[in-house]
């Protein structure tokens, strides 16, 4: 039946223990496991923040220093005196001249070109008509002077900052991104305009700046005061317009990291206003790239938490089995006891309480099995007792003594006295027989030793006299059979026959203390005090043969039914007489 | 939504993420890639330059863009930085992307062989421009287009022993030290004058084909061996004007005290001529895009290609630099 085999898995004192041990350990880890988590993925979210402003700051201070010296280059250059002689004079109508004065001025501009690493090109356009470069790239041919860029920059008072244009404005390039400051120079004799000085930087310096940084968490772009991208690592592929809020992003975020939502989920945001030209570095950080942070560190809780998981279970599996198996073993053993195998040990040395119960079960066996060894032994000493009482009952010398004396009375032709004799033996026998039942009611014993009676009052009605009484309340209480017929048979053959006078014989019986006291007495030869001893050392002794050998059947008999303190007791005066008595419990039939 | 099918989905989407982020990588690196090479169905033709940092360069660059979009081609342009090592990786890049053509200009001739090996045994065609590199053309590697550094030398050298009636002690400014126009400059110009027993070689000294660099080497020398020289040899515009600069600052006169000689042809050479302050310059041409294009089309037609094809370069002085100075570089 399942239900019923389920149920006992499940009161198992293995799957209890396991059960319990599990559910402890496993909510700590999970209870541990769950609070180092959500304090990692602060920390990282607080150090991703702390992260994010800082190179935030670094970054616009890099940039901030490399537009001061673009700046500085400018300035330093326009107010130099050997620049501003060069401006103010008039354009050389000799070419060769003209082209002998660009070269010696690009060389000089190239001087200070070579200690700014970061700066692509430094360039003067002259009100004059000359124009002179830093690098070496080949000049562009055409008039500055109408470009809208040029304009912008002599009207303006001081620096102007350019975006991202493809190429140089002035030399020949493979057209790169890049952005341009300038001022106008201006005379410091006459305070007129001589013309404007740029600075060309590419973009992809500025780039090198902001990338990687994150490593790959987010992305930092540099806008412009009107919001426009000038140049930004791009590094989701999920990119989309995140841009767009971007722009609406920077209008807010200034200060601490800002945390937002996007279409692309929540993300951390800061910016930061450059000094020199309020553009801004911003930079984002995808909340769901900083779990990709976190997935290390909670793979590694998984492993943890299922590796002591796992070991968890092994432990339990085997603490439980080693607290349970000696347990389950006494069970089969206990199993094997109650079928009858008395001959099991269980060998656990252990010294512990499973140890010493094991101890315990091995006494408690060994002890059952000498019971059972005395039971059985017991049982055969009965049942020989039991034949051998049968046999002395129908013994061949009272049958012959019996029908001698019918005999005589038909000869006397006494008719009556034959058939109350007849019947007494018929009597006698089938009670004696009573379908081999041992034990019978005291009406049937009491009835049985009367016949027994008449038919020897047959014999020595000149000598014996008898008389029984027994309560009728007692006489449905239950005795082993044949009990008293042997004390009667010694009372009269030993006690009265030998007195060679007339003698009586009383059975009585009588409750008392919750037993019954029969007694037996005759007022025969009686018995002196040292025979009495020796009668009762037999009695008492189970292996001692005795010549008295109806008493110690009858009280070897009593003993095995009901105790060792059940034996016969006597009572004798020599030339008075003998009392034997003994006591049996209240036994109801059926 | 069935197991097998929610992971077929979540693998496709792994899939679409990385040729996005590929696509997104691909486009920070290199500017000319536009669309990605796989998806086009025009030729790909990737071009290795060693740097982008004088105008000769920024020329020849700028002419094979203007060609390949003429043309129809697809242009992956990467940068060397100026290094060899860089250029070996850049080309090994391209080789991964599998283009169809890969213009290879070398830094240096014997560091940049395994990648024309590597493009070789991957069996995409190279075409070598400007400089020779230490692998066999038609080979190795499908041609080589470019000038005859060697010719130059030659050619400049037969121009100075005239205008110094073969006599001349020479500074000789050298290229960047191992490469093949340096070498062969040197041969070419040795070829020339090692037959006028008056023209000698007085100081030899690497400039790295700088500007600033051939100035400051040329300050050196003055200091060294002092106003002992009535020439200068450079091996390209950029050292010879840089050299002038030096002279001029040492109170030496540029085309009058010391003739320079240069090679290359750039504008700045011209304006140096037409200066009277630079002597002549071989041009050593940077535009010649369209003799590229030539092969790669006379390839795909599968026309046999000759191993080495050679510019015809043209030799400015003062009599034509006026006439030249709107085309030059």
């Amino acid at each position: 039946m399942m239900p019923s085999k389920w149920g006992a898995f499940r009161e198992s004192l293995r799957v209890r223990m396991l059960v319990f041990f599990l559910i402890i350990t496993l909510v700590s880890i999970a209870v541990l496991s769950t609070s180092f988590f959500v304090l990692t993925a602060g920390i990282i979210r607080e150090n991703s923040n702390r992260l994010l402003v800082d190179l935030i700051q670094q970054i616009a201070a890099e940039i901030d220093n490399l537009f001061t010296n673009a700046q500085r280059t400018l300035e330093m250059v326009a107010n130099d005196p050997k620049i501003q002689q060069v401006l103010r004079s008039p354009y050389p109508e000799q070419v060769s001249l003209r082209y002998s004065i660009e070269l010696e001025v690009d060389n000089q501009l190239s001087f200070v070109h070579s200690y700014m690493k970061d700066i692509f090109g430094i360039y003067i356009i002259g009100a004059n008509g000359m124009a002179y470069k830093s690098n070496f790239l080949s000049g562009k041919d055409g008039n500055w002077t109408d470009a809208p860029w040029y304009n912008e920059i002599l009207r303006a008072a001081g620096t102007v900052w350019l975006g991202p244009h493809d190429g140089s404005f002035t030399v020949e390039t493979i057209e790169q991104p890049i952005i341009t400051c300038g001022r106008s120079i201006t005379d410091k004799a006459s305070g007129r305009s001589l013309g404007v000085i740029l600075v060309d930087i590419e973009v992809e310096t500025i780039e090198k700046l902001l990338r990687g940084n994150l490593g790959g968490r987010g992305y930092i772009e540099l806008l412009d005061t009107r919001g426009n991208v000038i140049c930004g690592i791009q590094r989701f592929a999920s990119g989309g317009n995140l841009e767009a809020e971007l722009a609406e992003v920077t209008k807010t975020a200034v200060g601490g990291a800002v945390a937002r939502e996007s279409r692309n989920g929540p993300y951390l945001t800061y910016s930061r206003q450059l000094e020199i030209n309020s553009w801004k570095t911003i930079g984002v950080i995808l909340k769901k790239e900083l779990n990709r942070d976190m997935a290390p560190i909670t793979k590694l809780i998984a492993v943890l938490f299922t590796g002591i998981c796992l070991l968890d279970l092994l432990a339990a599996l085997y603490f439980t089995a080693k607290l349970t198996n000696p347990i389950k073993k006494l069970m089969l053993l206990m199993k094997r006891v109650e079928t009858g195998d008395f001959q099991v040990t269980m060998d656990i040395t252990a010294r512990n309480e499973i140890g010493r119960l094991a101890e315990s079960f091995n006494i408690m066996v060994r002890r059952l099995d000498n019971l059972m060894r005395q039971l059985f032994a017991n049982q055969q000493k009965l049942r020989k007792a039991q034949l051998t009482a049968l046999q002395a009952q129908i013994n061949p010398h009272f049958l012959y003594n019996t029908l001698d004396s019918v005999c005589w009375l038909a000869r006397e032709e006494k008719k009556s006295e034959i058939i109350s004799t007849v019947i007494a033996l018929t009597k006698l026998l089938r009670i004696g027989l009573s379908k081999g039942d041992e034990i019978i009611s005291i009406r049937e014993e009491v009835e049985h030793v009367r016949n027994y009676l008449i038919i020897q009052k047959m014999r020595y009605g000149n000598i014996l006299d008898y008389s029984i009484e027994v309560p009728e309340v007692l006489k449905e209480y239950r005795i082993v059979k044949l009990v008293l017929q042997p004390l009667v048979e010694n009372a009269l053959y030993h006690g009265i026959k030998n007195k060679n006078a007339p003698g009586v014989i009383e059975i009585r019986a009588e409750q008392y203390n919750g037993s019954i006291v029969f007694r037996v007495s005759d007022t025969g030869i009686g018995m002196e005090p040292e025979k009495i001893r020796t009668l009762e050392r037999t009695l008492g002794d189970p292996e001692a043969r005795s010549d008295s050998f109806g008493l110690k059947n009858v009280s070897d008999r009593i003993r095995i039914y009901f105790g060792d303190d059940h034996g016969l007791s006597f009572d004798s005066e020599v030339g008075k007489g003998t009392t034997v008595s003994f006591s049996i419990p209240l036994v109801h039939g059926e | 939504m069935s197991i097998r099918r929610r992971i077929a989905l979540f693998l496709a989407g792994l899939l679409l993420a990385g040729v996005l982020l590929s696509g997104c990588e691909r486009g920070a690196h290199s500017r000319d890639a536009g669309a990605s090479a796989e998806a086009s169905s025009r030729p790909v033709v990737g071009f290795s330059q060693v740097n982008h940092a004088n105008p000769w360069r920024i020329a020849e660059t700028n002419d094979i863009r203007k060609e390949a979009a003429r043309l129809g081609y697809e242009l992956i342009l990467i940068d060397g930085d100026s290094s060899a090592q860089k250029q070996v990786k850049d080309v090994e890049s391209l080789i991964a992307r599998r283009v169809d053509y890969i213009i290879l200009a070398p830094k240096e001739f014997e560091t940049l062989r395994p990648a024309i090996v590597a493009a070789r045994d991957a069996g995409i065609p190279l075409i070598l421009v400007d400089r020779m590199a230490d692998a066999v053309p038609g080979v190795d590697f499908l041609t080589f287009i470019g000038s005859d550094f060697i010719d130059e030398g030659e050619r400049i050298a037969k121009w100075l022993a005239r205008k110094m009636n073969a006599k001349a002690r020479i500074v000789e400014l050298r290229g960047e030290k191992g490469s093949s126009p340096e070498i062969d400059r040197a041969i070419g110009f040795r070829n020339i004058i090692k037959k006028y027993p008056g023209m000698e070689i007085v100081a030899s000294s690497y400039a790295y084909f700088e500007r600033l660099e051939g100035q400051k080497v040329m300050e050196e020398i003055i200091l060294a061996i002092g106003p002992t020289f009535n020439a200068v040899y450079a091996h390209n515009d950029e050292m010879a004007i840089g050299a002038i600069q030096a002279l001029k600052a040492a109170g030496i006169k540029p085309g009058e005290d010391v003739i320079l000689a240069s090679i290359d042809g750039g504008k700045d050479a011209l304006k140096a001529i037409i200066a009277g302050e630079l002597g002549a310059s071989v041009e050593c041409a940077p535009r010649f895009a369209r003799r590229i294009f030539d092969v790669i089309d006379a390839h795909r037609r599968g026309e046999v290609i000759s191993a080495r094809i050679i510019n015809e370069d043209r030799l400015f002085d003062i009599n034509n630099a006026g006439e030249f100075i709107h085309d030059a570089f």
